[in-house]
């Protein structure tokens, strides 16, 4: 550091920003490179999405193909994860499964958002008697078991993958207000609000600009979390034949035509059951990982 | 005796050194003060000296204690001495006790663990121990839980805890700083009188000056994890050596000193340029870590200055220590920080139009309330039905005027309903009773859309700086933010360039964000954006209490330089008179939500007519005043409890 350029700030009366602020607190990446659940968690993520992806334009076999002189065929060059009573490829199965699971996952938690977190912004907004009452309405819908609102939906409209969403998302609801409430709530009692006010901010842009912006890392982190509960809430109920019924490639369903095989092959069931289980982990960790990456003061505690 | 003896203490953390070899001493019953700003490795030490590092940060270095070695001896070892030999006290009493247990019981449970006493013996203790520090019903509060308490006496308590053992040495981390003024002043005397009596050491860790110079002998002087200057308290205010050191001092003397003439208010205080530098920042510099803001900077300071003793108990570190026999004063010029004020402003600037202190006469009223009452309903009273006794009365009929061109100084202790009036008078909240009128128009409880005219001409600086700015938002963007708000017209790039310039904030920091700043930087930027819209007021709500000492004065400066500038007619809500003082023409005293006292800055200050007034004056720690010295500051205050 030479003295002269000090000096200068000086006579101009500014304040020259200490080195090491100018970088200022470690960046996200940074965090992100020390959070081991933020790198395993964005790589299982990531392969889930990749597999997804690549299942819209090639899967080994059709995962439909039916192939009755190569029943119950135990992993092999040619079928890598075997096949299952009907000669079906498992790869191929899981693959295409892999992308019907993470679009209903995906849809239910982006739906929920989509109501829940501006009723949760409007619930801290407004506060009173009219953000009770959202609340409370949040309460109503949360005490309301998820599968039971499945089984009246499927009732009405058969088992399916809208059924699943439908339900999944309604239940995500409430959480999603919540979230977004208390963390609304939060930002919302702070100077830079009041200084927003003051400055004759109106009500919606303070929660467009200020508001969103700085809950968004909880919403996102509360997101993925859901992502994961969701797959796994996907595979109960399709288990359970409220989901997309037969002989589509989901995992649920694989589960449970496997189970009825078990004496037989009981690899069938290993699969989707590890695949589920690796999925829901990876969105997990990564929801984990968000947390830690977005607010790292909560990681030292 | 030397009770307390530390040789080069490094304090580190992730390879930095925060505190960089320290040396100390403090002799049996010796009080010695320990001066630095945020950042400066003063309150490490302290927990370095205690071995109480949090994890991650870890110290080398002997600390000899009584003769033993603190950092060689094991845990356990230590443990019987924190509390029994050497005791703390820390800066928020609300942490330093357990918010579950009794007060009663918490003061029993620290003389029974290294005492054997009964149960009931030592709940006698305790109430000793509370009236000793001046609690007045001290069997009340031995039942009473933390968070009955108020702030004074929480750190009453704490401080019964501390003494509880008759310790030889107190080490005190900014014991008051979060205490209002005139509690400030009984906690320190109480302090003082302690230590005499008790015949204990204290280490007094502190950011003011004056505080530090009002209780203690000697003083050490900290700046980036090292000690930069270490004399008695006569010798630091008198002849300041290091060039830090004269600055601290020209700053804290030119606010804290007699009441100013109107003709010097706002007259640009002596500032140190700069901020100084994080701890981590600091660790990184070689040679002097004071260079980079020094007038006396030579190529000399790339090497490191060791502490060297140039006066008999006077050691300074410093390559360039200014000359010895110089009055305060002289010293201030010597240093050149005087005369630096007036350049910091720049050409122009300097002599922009003085400012308008139209003392009232003849000036339209802008803003102004009539028989104000704010009631806060507490949750438990809405939701148990307690007595309408729990309701907080904020203001208790506030008649108010600001005038045109004033710069009305509101000044009151917590509680005393400042802050509320601040909201109320900017429309962000509405009074129980009462009315507020802005140019004679009515806004209490007017309908958001019908107070745009009056958010463009009224703004708001407030006192945290980083809580003022959404973290999310470029510094260029919040200070627009008014400008689209508002729907004021023009070039708004060009405008957020010119309110940069005139807060004299450095071109790029339109786009870093708020963390990317310090704490002066910061401030500057809430100013800019209150500035935006042109307004015709600004409200300040402690727009400077947060900043360091040395920032305070930039800022306060700039303040100044910008009501001329603009002719801004200002609230300017302050619990500290001498910042008033400076800026103000006019000044209300708020007490318990009422105005106990208004008049000219000059009238208030020189005469102040209620008790409570001059209570608040004489509890101002004073360089150099003793606070034992005079007992005006209770004499006539109306007896807040603390």
């Amino acid at each position: 550091m030479s003295i002269l350029p000090v000096r200068l700030d000086a006579v101009t009366g500014a304040e020259p920003v200490p080195d090491e602020e100018i970088t200022g607190e470690p960046s996200l990446w940074h965090r992100w490179r020390h959070s081991p659940s933020a790198i395993v968690g964005s790589v299982i993520s990531a392969g889930v999405v990749v597999v997804a992806v690549v299942s819209l334009v090639w899967t080994p076999y059709s995962p439909l193909a039916i192939n009755m002189a190569a029943t119950f065929a135990r992993p092999s060059a040619q079928h890598l994860l075997g096949t299952d009573q009907y000669g079906r490829d498992v790869l191929s199965r899981l693959m295409s499964g892999t992308d019907a699971t993470l679009y209903a996952g995906v849809v239910s938690v982006l739906g929920a958002g989509a109501i829940g977190i501006p009723a949760g912004l409007y619930a801290a907004q407004r506060g009173g008697l009219p953000g009770q009452l959202v609340l409370r309405l949040a309460d109503l819908v949360y005490a309301f078991p998820a599968l039971l609102v499945a089984v009246v939906l499927a009732t009405d409209f058969g088992g399916s993958t809208l059924t699943v969403m439908g339900a999944v998302a309604l239940a995500f609801v409430p959480v999603f207000a919540r979230v977004t409430r208390s963390g609304a709530l939060g930002v919302l009692s702070l100077d830079y609000v009041t200084a927003a006010r003051a400055c004759g901010v109106s009500r919606t842009r303070i929660l467009r600009r200020h508001v969103l912006p700085n809950i968004a890392p909880l919403v996102i982190t509360q997101m993925t979390l859901l992502l994961s509960v969701a797959v796994l809430a996907d595979a109960a109920l399709t288990y359970l034949g409220l989901g997309a019924p037969p002989p589509a490639a989901s995992w649920g369903l694989m589960l449970e035509e496997a189970q009825r095989y078990m004496g037989t092959d009981p690899l069938l069931v290993v699969w989707p059951a590890v695949t589920i289980a690796l999925c829901v982990l990876g969105f997990n960790l990564l929801g984990d990982g968000l947390r830690d990456v977005f607010d790292p003061r909560r990681r030292d505690r | 005796m030397t009770l307390l003896d530390v040789e080069d203490l490094v304090i580190s953390s992730a390879g930095a050194r925060l505190v960089d070899g320290i040396d100390l001493s403090v002799r049996a019953g010796e009080r010695v003060g320990l001066i630095g700003e945020s950042g400066s490795g003063k309150s490490l030490t302290a927990l370095g000296v205690m071995q109480l590092l949090p994890r991650g940060i870890s110290s080398t270095g002997s600390i000899r204690f009584e003769g033993r070695d603190l950092a060689r001896i094991s845990e356990r070892a230590r443990s019987s001495l924190r509390g029994r030999r050497v005791a703390m006290v820390f800066q928020e009493p609300m942490s330093a006790l357990n918010p579950l247990m009794r007060v009663g019981k918490q003061i029993a449970e620290s003389l029974t663990i290294h005492k054997t006493l009964s149960r009931a013996e030592a709940k006698e203790e305790a109430a000793r121990l509370l009236a000793r520090v001046e609690i007045h019903d001290p069997r009340a509060v031995l039942r009473a839980y933390p968070h009955e308490l108020s702030g004074g006496q929480r750190q009453r308590v704490v401080l019964a805890m501390a003494i509880a053992n008759h310790p030889v040495l107190l080490l005190a981390d900014e014991p008051t700083t979060a205490l209002d003024v005139t509690v400030q002043h009984r906690v320190l005397r109480l302090l003082d009188g302690l230590v005499r009596a008790e015949q204990m050491a204290l280490l007094l860790i502190s950011h003011d000056l004056a505080v530090v110079s009002g209780i203690c002998d000697r003083v050490m002087v900290m700046y980036g994890g090292r000690v930069v200057e270490r004399a008695t308290v006569g010798q630091i205010l008198a002849h300041p050596r290091h060039p830090y050191t004269a600055g601290l001092v020209a700053t804290s003397a030119s606010l804290g000193g007699a009441p100013s003439a109107a003709s010097r208010r706002r007259q640009p205080l002596p500032t140190i340029p700069g901020t100084a530098p994080s701890a981590a920042a600091a660790s990184r510099i070689t040679g002097c870590p004071f260079r980079a803001r020094c007038g006396w900077a030579s190529p000399r300071c790339l090497e490191e200055p060791r502490l060297e003793t140039i006066v008999d108990g006077h050691d300074v570190a410093c390559w360039h220590p200014l000359p010895a026999p110089a009055a305060p004063r002289r010293a201030r010029e010597a240093s050149g920080l005087a005369g630096r004020a007036d350049v910091a402003l720049g050409p122009g600037l300097a002599q922009a139009a003085p400012p308008v202190t139209s003392d009232g006469e003849g000036a339209a009223p802008i803003l102004e309330c009539r028989k104000l009452v704010k009631v806060y309903r507490p949750e438990l009273a809405r939701q148990g039905g307690d007595p309408p006794a729990a309701h907080i009365r904020a203001l208790d009929g506030v008649d108010l005027v600001v005038l045109e061109g004033d710069v009305l100084g509101i000044v009151g202790e917590s509680g005393s309903g400042k802050s509320t009036l601040a909201r109320i008078l900017l429309a962000l909240d509405r009074p129980t009773s009462g009315e507020v009128r802005f140019r004679a128009a009515r806004i209490d409880g007017s309908p958001e859309r019908a107070l745009r005219a009056m958010r463009r001409e009224v703004q708001v600086v407030f006192q945290d700086p980083l809580g003022s700015l959404d973290p999310r938002m470029r510094v260029r963007d919040i200070i627009a933010e008014p400008l689209h708000a508002l729907g004021v017209e023009g070039d708004h790039r060009q405008r957020v360039a010119e309110l940069r310039e005139a807060v004299r904030l450095p071109r790029d920091t339109g786009r870093r964000y708020p963390h990317q700043l310090s704490g002066g930087q910061r401030q500057r930027v809430a100013i800019a954006r209150a500035l935006a819209p042109r307004p015709k007021v600004l409200v300040a709500d402690e727009a400077v209490s947060a900043l360091d000492v040395s920032v305070r004065a930039q800022i306060l400066n700039l303040l100044g330089e910008l009501i001329g500038r603009f002719a801004l007619t200002v609230v300017f809500i302050s619990h500290d008179m001498a910042v008033v003082q400076h800026l103000c023409n006019r000044v209300v005293v708020l007490y318990r939500g009422k105005v106990v006292e208004e008049g000219l800055v000059e009238e208030v200050l020189t005469r102040p007519k209620s008790s409570y007034t001059q209570g608040l004056l004489a509890a101002i720690p004073r360089l150099g005043k003793h606070v034992g010295d005079d007992r005006s500051a209770t004499v006539g205050a109306a007896p807040s409890p603390d």
